[in-house]
């Protein structure tokens, strides 16, 4: 961080442990999925349904959005407003492919009848998962809320907190997209 | 000019980090897709895909994240590892425990018993 003042670092600790407090959210809902890993009842099986190389895309696009919103932090210490905004647009684009598909792929195992109500297992799986992607959406709002801070204030000490904060969260999400596609689709897969 | 040269230091940090994430996806999912691990017991497999996972946080941590910077980094990171150890308890405790739930009930209860269902949960039924 480019020497930010000691308000700002303070004020970015207080947002990291509101992300620690997050990730306690997701170890208990990764310890349900462990927990329920085999409980299929009479429903359809993980392994019938998961498509490897389709999460294989999803985890490269969130990879690659990480990278970008790097790139964008990256402009900030540079002081180049078109810069973090180009590569943020980039990173909401990624953001926003990534939802989609996985919204996509949510529309076909319901269609496929792996709906929640019917095993411990597609309950699990839709929470975990679901929680996860209403935690990238709303990092695909604050982007769109950084967007119109930048358009109004530039790169003023607060925006550069802000977007310091946001980085925290994003790549956050991808750390914990790291457990999910381990713990969910390749064991699931095995 | 300083300040420059730190910046430098950051992009080698962000590409070092995103390559090494990059190489630790594509080994876990090719060693599944690609059917290295068939031979593999379950718990090699597990422990094998648990470690690339693990590391690649790591990877991400030290690389993405720069908690370690500012002047309250040693409270970042003090928090972090009072975090991960509360963590380390909900999810492995949880896991011990529930692991013989259903360890003396008859049939699967609600379980399905399929040999070719990955089911870490249950060593008995794997020992047959």
């Amino acid at each position: 961080m480019n020497a930010p003042g000691h308000d700002d670092s303070i004020k970015i600790f207080g947002f990291w442990l509101y992300i620690l407090q997050d990730l306690f959210l997701f170890a208990t809902l990764f310890a349900n999925i462990a927990v329920f890993s085999s409980s299929y009842d009479a429903g359809p099986i993980a392994k019938d349904l998961i498509s490897l190389p389709f999460v294989m895309v999803e985890t490269f696009v969130l990879l690659f959005s990480s990278i970008s919103y790097g790139f964008s932090v990256i402009q900030m210490h540079r002081n180049s407003l078109f810069g973090t905004r180009i590569w943020m647009a980039v990173t909401f684009l990624l953001g926003l492919l990534f939802i989609l598909m996985e919204l996509y792929e949510f529309n076909h195992l319901l269609n496929e009848g792996a709906t929640p109500q019917v095993s411990a297992y597609w309950s699990a799986f839709f929470i975990l998962i679901g929680t996860h992607g209403i935690h990238v959406t709303s990092g695909l709002i604050w982007m769109i809320c950084m967007f119109v801070h930048l358009s109004w204030r530039g790169l003023c000490a607060e925006n550069k907190m802000r977007l310091t904060c946001l980085s925290l969260f994003w790549h956050f999400l991808d750390i914990i997209w790291i457990g999910v596609f381990t713990v969910v689709y390749l064991f699931g897969a095995l | 000019m300083l300040r420059h040269k730190k910046n430098e230091i950051g992009l080698s940090n962000y590409l070092l980090g995103f390559v090494l994430s990059l190489f630790l996806t594509v080994l876990a999912f090719g060693s599944v897709m690609m059917g290295f691990l068939e031979d593999w017991s379950v718990s090699a497999k597990v422990i094998f895909l648990l470690g690339l996972a693990f590391i690649q946080m790591v990877v991400q941590i030290i690389f993405f994240l720069h908690i370690n910077e500012g002047p309250d980094a040693r409270w970042n990171l003090m928090s972090m590892w009072l975090s991960v150890c509360c963590v380390f308890i909900i999810v492995v405790g949880a896991w011990l425990t529930m692991r013989h739930l259903n360890y003396n009930m008859m049939g699967g209860s609600g379980r399905v018993i399929r040999s070719d269902v990955f089911l870490f949960l249950m060593p008995s039924v794997e020992k047959g």
